[in-house]
């Protein structure tokens, strides 16, 4: 059989390709088993005429999103905050109608004027649970636990707005996630997590990937996930293992590099700031290297693992994400946002999304047509607003 | 050359779904006596201009012709599709014609940056400011006792200096006159014992101080303690406590949402880097009022310099045994320029 990710020829008995690393698809669940991809990464062609692949693209372009970016961000400056709801529409509009599946693009419909609403509430929400907590600890305390109960039903209304706004050929995707569940997910397993000293996180993860993706649906057509929880709990060792390894690594160069620096010093004692400066900026990178690569590793694993076991209807999901490559654009990435004072955060913005964007894949019989679309209802922004000031990035 | 006429009834090629299921149909977009017109080999459909929506220009993002029933065309052929609302008199949004305008791109992109250096060098400590002489003085009380409570089981050990030596130093400070002639605020000085702290002084907003036994050790006479207690009175009575806390909270908030979608963690180095900054400001502030005090009780100032070069050696020597990046990351790094600063007052 042949890899279905890169088309290298494997064992038949192989979990892994020797050449891309990734893991051999389960296609138990599909009524009829998709078709190994033979090799030809070059020219993919398909062994069955009904299977075909289509690779997302992402057609964004750094200079053109600059101009945009640069806009919305003085217009949100200049009318205190309040234009950054219409920004924000203008950023979504202009990355979901860049991303583009079977030759057609996304796109977007989230209102500015709910999504200004949304931000007011939240920052009224989250304005006052800070100044309970400078009031008093205790105070912040019952502020956080409020905030706390009412988080999970949040996470559900945002998930809710984030799908009800997104079109696909002109179908709207829908959330059909209950209450109950977002409760279970987003509270009563945090809790059990925390009990069991954080050994429960990758089951915590697999059951939030569960909750995002079984419960979303593209018209009619609900997609399945049925990726397990052993998938996760190994993209957890690999990262643990891979970030270990990047941090001893580090630790070594900035030990040789400090000697280095101590024996080549002349005189010490005089008041010179310099060698302590010097270690502070080589722990600084230190830092900045294992918390960048913990992020590329946890990223491109779990999104690989996430999309390659989700489906939507007979259409698979493929995701082809190399944590080396994911490192190198965020560690470049946030060298050109610190060098000019943030004006390359467009670029970077841009730069990560294509390469998310393009490894993505969706495999199925026949091109996308014959979706079917369901009543649609209207959503208010709120949940979305307050869950993004929390920083919880339920990004689908 | 396309004549005006041509381009009011030029035709553009888009694609049209009906908003109830996923299939694609080639048409034709015309306008047309105020209506919009699509034609295709199964698709006829036409609109009156005011009832549909197009969307704005976003760069080479195709642009969306919808209809009320949720169908809706997509136009690859942006330059087309502007060209033939040109025609009929529709003009983009002014948004777009900034983003288009290199002029304007320019003139935002030297805004943004004044703006962004401007705001860091003067508007968050400015807003820090006001924000944190707002704060309410049980608040700060509050918060301090807190702080004191949470360092007292954990940093702090009581003192074993003699009460009557403790009461002796207090009392001397609650005698320093205030540079402006003002009544002498309520300090409240307490001793303590900590080997982490080593020879050190803290303030907390409420006006408590806090003195390690190791710096009483270090003082040659009772005026270096003065100095350095005037030092922490600078802290509290320009509210330094609150307003770093405020400023670096603005910082954390600013940077989190800029390169926040990179990494969280990522985003706490530049973070650290930008608070650097403030706290050696504050610190020269305190310097300053602490000179001011100095000079109207009529204490030489360098009781307080050879003071703090004395808490420098010593956290230098202790840093040789923790490590030369523990005695920098010391509450108070002191360096040349901060003396130098001091002695030219």
């Amino acid at each position: 059989m042949y890899c279905h990710y890169c088309g290298a020829p494997m064992p038949d008995v192989a979990q892994f390709c020797a050449r891309c690393g990734l893991e051999r698809v389960v296609v138990d669940f599909l009524p009829e088993a998709v078709p190994p991809v033979p090799a030809a990464p070059a020219a993919p062609t398909v062994s069955t005429p009904s299977t075909e692949r289509h690779p997302f693209e992402f057609t964004g372009d750094g200079k053109e999103y600059f101009r945009i970016w640069i806009v919305n961000l003085l217009l949100s400056v200049v009318t205190l905050g309040i234009y950054s709801a219409w920004a924000k529409v203008r950023r979504l509009e202009y990355f979901y109608r860049h991303t583009r599946v079977a030759g057609a693009a996304f796109d977007y419909h989230g209102r500015p004027i709910a999504i200004l609403k949304g931000r007011i509430i939240a920052v009224v929400l989250f304005g006052g649970y800070y100044a309970a907590g400078l009031l008093s600890p205790m105070l912040g305390l019952a502020a956080a636990a409020v905030l706390a109960a009412g988080l999970p039903w949040m996470m559900n209304r945002s998930l809710r707005f984030r799908l009800a706004t997104s079109s696909y050929r002109g179908l709207r995707f829908h959330f059909h996630g209950s209450n109950r569940q977002a409760y279970w997910v987003f509270l009563g397993l945090p809790l059990f997590n925390a009990l069991s000293l954080f050994a429960l996180t990758p089951l915590w993860h697999q059951r939030l990937k569960r909750y995002q993706h079984a419960n979303a649906a593209y018209g009619q057509t609900r997609f399945t996930f049925n990726a397990p929880v052993s998938a996760f709990y190994k993209a957890y060792a690999i990262t643990f293992a891979g970030v270990l390894a990047l941090a001893v690594a580090s630790f070594i160069v900035l030990a040789v590099l400090s000697v280095g620096v101590v024996a080549g010093l002349p005189q010490q004692g005089t008041g010179q700031p310099f060698l302590p400066e010097m270690l502070i900026a080589g722990a600084l990178a230190v830092y900045v290297v294992v918390a960048a690569g913990t992020w590329s590793l946890t990223m491109a694993l779990i999104q690989n693992v996430v999309w390659r076991h989700t489906a939507l209807g007979a259409h698979r999901f493929g995701s082809t994400l190399e944590a080396h490559k994911v490192f190198f654009i965020v560690i470049t990435n946030l060298l050109g946002i610190v060098l000019t004072l943030g004006l390359y955060k467009p670029f970077a913005d841009i730069r990560l999304t294509r390469y998310v964007v393009t490894e993505l894949e969706l495999t199925g019989p026949g091109a996308l047509e014959g979706f079917v679309a369901a009543g649609g209802d209207e959503v208010s922004a709120f949940g979305e607003e307050a869950a993004e000031i929390l920083d919880f990035d339920l990004a689908f | 050359l396309i004549s005006p006429s041509d381009a009011r009834d030029a035709a553009v090629a888009a694609a049209y779904y009906d908003g109830r299921e996923s299939t694609r149909h080639e048409v034709t977009v015309r306008i047309e006596a105020g209506e919009v017109v699509l034609s295709g080999r199964d698709v006829s459909r036409r609109a009156p201009l005011a009832a549909i929506e197009i969307s704005q220009p976003l760069g080479t993002a195709p642009r969306v012709i919808r209809f009320g029933d949720g169908a809706f065309c997509a136009v690859e052929d942006t330059a087309a599709l502007a060209a033939l609302l040109a025609a009929h008199g529709m003009d983009p949004a002014r948004v777009t014609q900034w983003e288009g305008s290199l002029r304007w791109v320019w003139a935002a992109v030297v805004v943004f940056v004044l703006m962004l250096v401007l705001s860091y060098r003067y508007g968050v400590p400015a807003v820090a400011a006001v924000v944190a002489s707002q704060v309410p003085a049980p608040i700060i009380d509050v918060l301090s006792r807190e702080t004191l409570d949470a360092l007292d089981g954990s940093v702090l050990l009581p003192s074993t200096l003699p009460v009557s030596r403790q009461k002796t130093l207090a009392d001397r400070f609650q005698r320093l006159r205030a540079p402006d002639g003002a009544p002498p605020a309520q300090y409240s000085v307490l001793f303590r014992r900590s080997s982490l702290l080593g020879a050190n002084a803290f303030a907390l907003p409420s006006g408590t101080m806090v003195v390690t036994d190791d710096l009483v050790a270090l003082a040659a006479r009772d005026d270096d303690i003065m100095a350095v207690l005037a030092h922490e009175a600078g802290h509290v009575e320009l509210r330094h406590g609150l307003r770093l806390l405020f400023q670096n909270s603005i910082v954390a908030l600013a940077v989190t949402w800029f390169v926040g979608d990179v990494s969280m963690l990522v985003a706490a180095a530049p973070t650290a880097l930008l608070q650097a900054k403030y706290s050696r400001d504050l610190e020269r502030e305190a310097d300053r009022h602490a000179v001011a005090v100095l000079a109207a009780n009529a204490i030489p100032r360098e009781r307080f310099t050879s003071m703090l070069e004395r808490i420098d050696a010593a956290a230098r020597g202790k840093g040789e045994e923790g490590g030369v990046l523990s005695a920098y990351l010391s509450s108070h790094p002191v360096t040349r320029e901060r003396l130098d600063a001091i002695r030219a007052r």
